[in-house]
């Protein structure tokens, strides 16, 4: 009934957080009230987790359509109302919460796919049902990427890539359609980077241009630009480069054992950014103060939490829970590995938060919402 | 349906995902493996490296002591008053929100733009930025302002104006803001207890102290200590790199300069921690700087007051340019060196304004800054009659017992040189008592021009000595060499007259002060002549093994040997002392005291543009201990101005020796009774 495992894993990693948080947030102001709200968030998540489990997964799937239709109206209406920060509108002010609409759309998009997947079983070969699924997939990701937002809209094509082979869509078509998204990535990357502004085709935002060419360690500026544009670009170059900069100090000064809770001296000084050390650098944290042992243990952590959906997936009857599953898994399986990658600097920077640890409310919510639904999928997996 | 439902519970999908999940955290772990454990110490080392600022502290300079251990330069404590800029931090930011406020209302209502200025009351004499500046110009500014704002409070209360120069400050804050800002350098007594006695304190404002050099006796052997500058900023030997420098001095003149590397001992290093934004957080010493080392001189304070003073009394507007050297001739140690004018070394510590510099220093035709006792040159006049009284008597050219008949004066070609001597007929020690022109052209046209240059020359004529100061010269002596270089090429002549002018002691020739000593000394020791001795030891300033005490130590060293026989010595001696002793011959009778035998020469050489007096002598005259040479630019006669100040050195000096054999006695007497 209860997956013991699953939730012992992600109570663990509340804990965690909130520690963790209180620990980014020493010497504010706000400290004790930043770590309490974001308890907050995860008992409301954990409440929204027990909802979803009242009510089979395959009864819930039904409404998918509309959960799906809400996400997408929302989406626009974040690119209309939504809130401006740092240049990218993705928040809907509520008031009393900063509401991040595509973090319950990921949700939502899993539910929507894994229903079309499942209810296509028989024209699962049919190239009309790739192309629907691609519908599905393209609305989203147009919408995020216009807010503009890169990291949250490329989660989603791993995701449903998982789902369309978990779901049997042939894989001559996975090939082809992957083959072709790593092309056209590689092509809009390529000619971004290094094609002159004047041929280029798809334009990158100037500051995602940045931040790739600060990951790729590519001078900004050209080769004929004049010595005082050059010296300009460094110094953009190396402010762009300081948050992930200050995290690897972060991560790398822990070394073996770390420097013990709310010792993190990058936060001490300010060194990692007060803007971001409690949610999008929250792990560079953990790792300076518990070391390589708390990181590991971290990474433990998610591991369990992602094995035991796996075996969710196994135990479920019947297509549906499986493709729910196995989302919801690379989901997070994505947006770790990007998050804990772009603190070590294995991966460019991304504002794509770490599930359960980052700090934020949507994020949060949502995270314990997936939970919420494998637990579903475990509870009814027998019924049919 | 049904039948889909029926799927093998293994589904190999699942595994292929569950394997994928497994590499890509195996990925993350060997990362974090690699930053977090194999390269730990490099990220350690960048962490250090942005936290930690070096600053150099300067070490406490070694003292300078006289012979006594009286001091001659020491350090005082100065007290700045220092902001230190992070904490005011909020005031930036209040500051910064008013003047944004200004800058968003002369954007929307312009009109309104001077009330809103008047709300916001800058300092005066402050120009705003125009609105259209950079945040950064604006942040910078606002900066300014909040600091303004209280170094003019702070200045109202302690009633002196704190001047801030906007670049300046701005600059500090660029470059060094972890390191306190200085508003108010060496304020004084009065001042730092106003500043401690208010009931509160502007924040950030502290008082603190570091050590100024200080030369207590002021102008007194100022030429000999030299004076200090702000130190350059390079690095010295063995230095390591800082990112910043404390103010620091060096020598650079005198012994200040001279001995540089031991008074100046091993500057320190601080480590300032810094956050994000540059300001300090705590700071610690990393190395403590070690103390120069102490000089202890050969100087006597008392001799170098008093001859100073009698210097000075020697002309009535006491704008006297002169100098007076006392030494023993039994070991070299110069006991005074006088140059007037002086300066008062401490007019450059902590810094000279330019104004000052400019009037009390450039501006001046009297050279203040140059010793007259080792690099100005005088013409020795009647003074060289010693050497030509040695140099003649050596070469046997004449019988000092032998009468010459002189004439008030002597004539060659068309020139005539004077002779103040009355005329009559007069042996050596006599006419040298009289100075005797007449005798002395006579006696030194007599031997060779290059015997007379030799002569003179091993005397120190001509050579630089090895002071350890920066300020000498050699002068000039007409030996072959500079004959050489001397006239037109092929007409190399030294004519007569030139001999004339040399055996007065006038024309080819010139010396410093220092160098006549050094000949009196030659005459003292009967031709031993000891190195200038002026520093005795450099000690540790640290108490440590009394055998590790002493750094270096200088002994007492002979220069050179002169091989001229006693007997020549005997009548140049009987010569000098028949000059002070004989109150109806001799020009220097001013200089005696009663029942202590000087010997001494007097010398008046004119030229164009200077009239130059000397007194040269030695005491007493059975085993002379002492030599006291004195020169006074425009005297009158080197008898009647000179003679006088070696005299009243010579009290002070026989006083002194009474006080100390006195109080040895008494000492005596004790242990014996005890």
């Amino acid at each position: 009934m209860f997956a013991w495992t699953l939730w012992t894993a992600v109570l663990c990693m509340l804990v965690i957080s909130v520690l963790a948080i209180y620990s980014a947030k020493n010497y504010q102001s706000d400290q004790a009230r930043t770590a309490i709200q974001h308890g907050v968030y995860a008992m409301i998540g954990l409440g929204a987790a027990g909802i979803i489990c009242l009510l089979d997964y395959k009864i819930i799937a039904r409404w998918s359509g509309l959960a799906y239709g809400v996400a997408i109206i929302l989406l626009g209406l974040v690119l209309v109302l939504g809130v401006e920060r740092f240049g990218a509108k993705r928040w809907l002010n509520l008031g009393f919460f900063q509401f991040q609409p595509s973090e319950p759309t990921k949700l939502a998009f899993i539910l929507f796919l894994a229903r079309f997947l499942s209810v296509s079983q028989d024209r699962i070969q049919h190239i009309r049902t790739l192309l629907i699924a691609l519908i599905i997939l393209a609305v989203p990701v147009l919408l995020i990427l216009a807010e503009p937002d890169l990291g949250s809209s490329l989660v989603f094509f791993p995701v449903s890539l998982v789902m369309m082979f978990m779901g049997g869509i042939p894989k001559k078509f996975l090939i082809w359609i992957s083959g072709m998204g790593v092309g056209l990535i590689a092509v809009v990357l390529a000619q971004a980077l290094y094609v002159a502004p004047e041929w280029q085709v798809f334009q990158l935002e100037e500051y995602q241009k940045q931040r790739l060419l600060t990951f790729f360690n590519i001078d900004f500026a050209s080769m004929e630009e004049t010595e005082e544009a050059k010296r300009q670009a460094r110094e953009l170059q190396l402010d762009l480069n300081y948050n992930v900069r200050q995290a690897l100090i972060s991560v790398g000064s822990g070394g073996m054992h770390g420097k013990g809770w709310l010792n993190s001296e990058q936060v001490a000084l300010d060194y990692l950014p007060r803007s971001v050390a409690h949610n999008d650098f929250i792990f560079s944290v953990i790792a300076e103060e518990k070391g390589f042992v708390g990181s590991v243990l971290v990474i433990a952590l998610y591991s369990t939490i992602m094995l035991s959906g796996l075996y969710i997936a196994s135990q479920s009857k019947d297509l549906l829970g499986k493709l729910l599953a196995s989302g919801i898994i690379t989901l997070w399986l994505t947006q770790i590995f990007i998050n804990i990658g772009m603190n070590i600097g294995l991966m460019p920077v991304t504002g794509l938060p770490l599930p359960l640890l980052s700090y934020g409310g949507t994020a949060t919510i949502s995270a314990l919402a997936s939970i919420g639904i494998l637990q579903n999928v475990y509870i009814y997996r027998k019924h049919i | 349906m049904e039948s889909l439902e029926q799927r093998p519970k293994s589904d190999p999908r699942l595994f292929i995902l569950g394997g994928f999940t497994l590499l890509m955290m195996s990925v993350l772990i060997s990362g974090l493996w690699q930053v977090q454990v194999k390269s730990t110490t490099r990220y350690e080392e960048s962490m250090r490296r942005q936290y930690y600022r070096t600053v150099r502290i300067p070490a406490s300079r070694g003292l300078i002591f006289d012979r006594w251990g009286q001091p001659l330069a020491e350090n005082r404590p100065s007290y700045n008053i220092n902001i230190y800029l992070e904490r005011l931090s909020h005031l930036y930011q209040d500051e910064y929100a008013k003047w944004r406020g200004y800058k968003k209302k002369s954007e929307s209502a312009p009109e309104d733009i001077r009330e809103a200025l008047e709300e916001i009351q800058p300092p005066a004499d402050v120009p705003v930025p125009p609105p259209d500046e950079s945040p950064f110009q604006w942040k910078s500014f606002s900066r300014y302002v909040a600091v303004k704002r209280l170094t003019d409070k702070l200045g109202e209360r302690l009633g002196v104006p704190i001047e801030l120069d906007y670049d300046i400050f701005t600059r500090h804050w660029n470059q060094k803001r972890s390191l306190p800002f200085t508003a108010l350098t060496d304020i004084s007594q009065e001042m730092v207890a106003k500043f401690l006695s208010q009931l509160e304190r502007p924040p950030g404002f502290e008082l603190d102290v570091r050590t100024l050099r200080t030369y207590p006796h002021k102008e007194t052997a100022c030429h000999i200590l030299g004076y200090l500058r702000l130190a350059s900023n390079e690095l010295k030997e063995g230095e390591e790199k800082t990112n910043y420098r404390l103010q620091d001095f060096a020598g650079i003149r005198g012994l200040e300069m001279t001995f540089e590397d031991e008074l100046r001992g091993r500057p320190g290093r601080a480590r300032v921690k810094v956050d994000q934004i540059g300001y300090r957080v705590d700071q610690e010493i990393d190395v403590e700087p070690i103390p120069g080392n102490n000089l202890f001189l050969t100087l006597d304070l008392g001799i170098q007051h008093v001859a100073t003073q009698a210097l000075l009394e020697a002309d009535p507007d006491e704008s006297v340019r002169g100098s007076v050297i006392v030494l023993n001739p039994k070991n070299g140690d110069i006991l005074a060196m006088v140059s007037k004018p002086g300066f008062d070394p401490n007019d450059f510590v902590p810094r000279i304004s330019h104004d000052k510099y400019n009037r009390d220093y450039i501006q001046p035709e009297v050279t203040v800054l140059q010793s007259r006792a080792t690099y100005h040159l005088y013409q020795p006049g009647s003074i060289f009659k010693i050497i030509i009284g040695i140099a003649a008597l050596s070469d046997h050219a004449v019988d000092p017992y032998q009468r010459i008949q002189t004439h008030g004066g002597t004539k060659i070609g068309n020139h005539t040189w004077r002779d103040l001597a009355r005329p009559g007929s007069y042996n050596f020690t006599e006419a040298f008592a009289k100075s005797s022109n007449d005798y002395f052209i006579e006696i030194g046209s007599r031997v060779s021009r290059t015997k007379i240059a030799e002569t003179a020359k091993a005397f120190g004529f001509g050579r630089v000595n090895n002071l350890p100061i920066d300020n000498k010269k050699s002068g000039t002596v007409p030996d072959d060499a500079f004959i050489k270089s001397w006239e037109i090429p092929g007409r190399q002549v030294w004519t007569a007259g030139n001999q004339a002018n040399l055996c007065i002691g006038q024309g080819e020739l010139s010396a410093t002060p220092i160098q006549i000593a050094e000949m009196m000394c030659g005459v003292a020791n009967e031709g031993i002549i000891y190195e200038h001795r002026l520093v005795r030891r450099v000690e540790s300033s640290e108490f440590v093994d009394p055998e590790d005490q002493v750094t270096q130590d200088f002994p007492p060293k002979i220069a050179r040997a002169i091989d001229i026989p006693k007997s020549v010595y005997k009548h140049i001696k009987a010569a000098l002392l028949k000059d002070v002793a004989d109150s109806r011959f001799g020009t220097g009778s001013r200089a005696r005291i009663e029942g202590f035998n000087i010997g001494g020469k007097t010398g008046t050489a004119d030229s164009l543009a200077s009239r130059t007096t000397w007194f040269a002598s030695m005491a007493p005259m059975e085993d002379p201990q002492y030599v006291v040479v004195v020169m006074i630019e425009d005297g009158e006669y080197g008898g009647s101005t000179c003679a006088p100040v070696a005299r009243k050195v010579y009290e002070y000096i026989l006083q002194q020796n009474q006080l100390l054999e006195s109080s040895q006695l008494s000492l005596a007497d004790q242990s014996s009774t005890n």
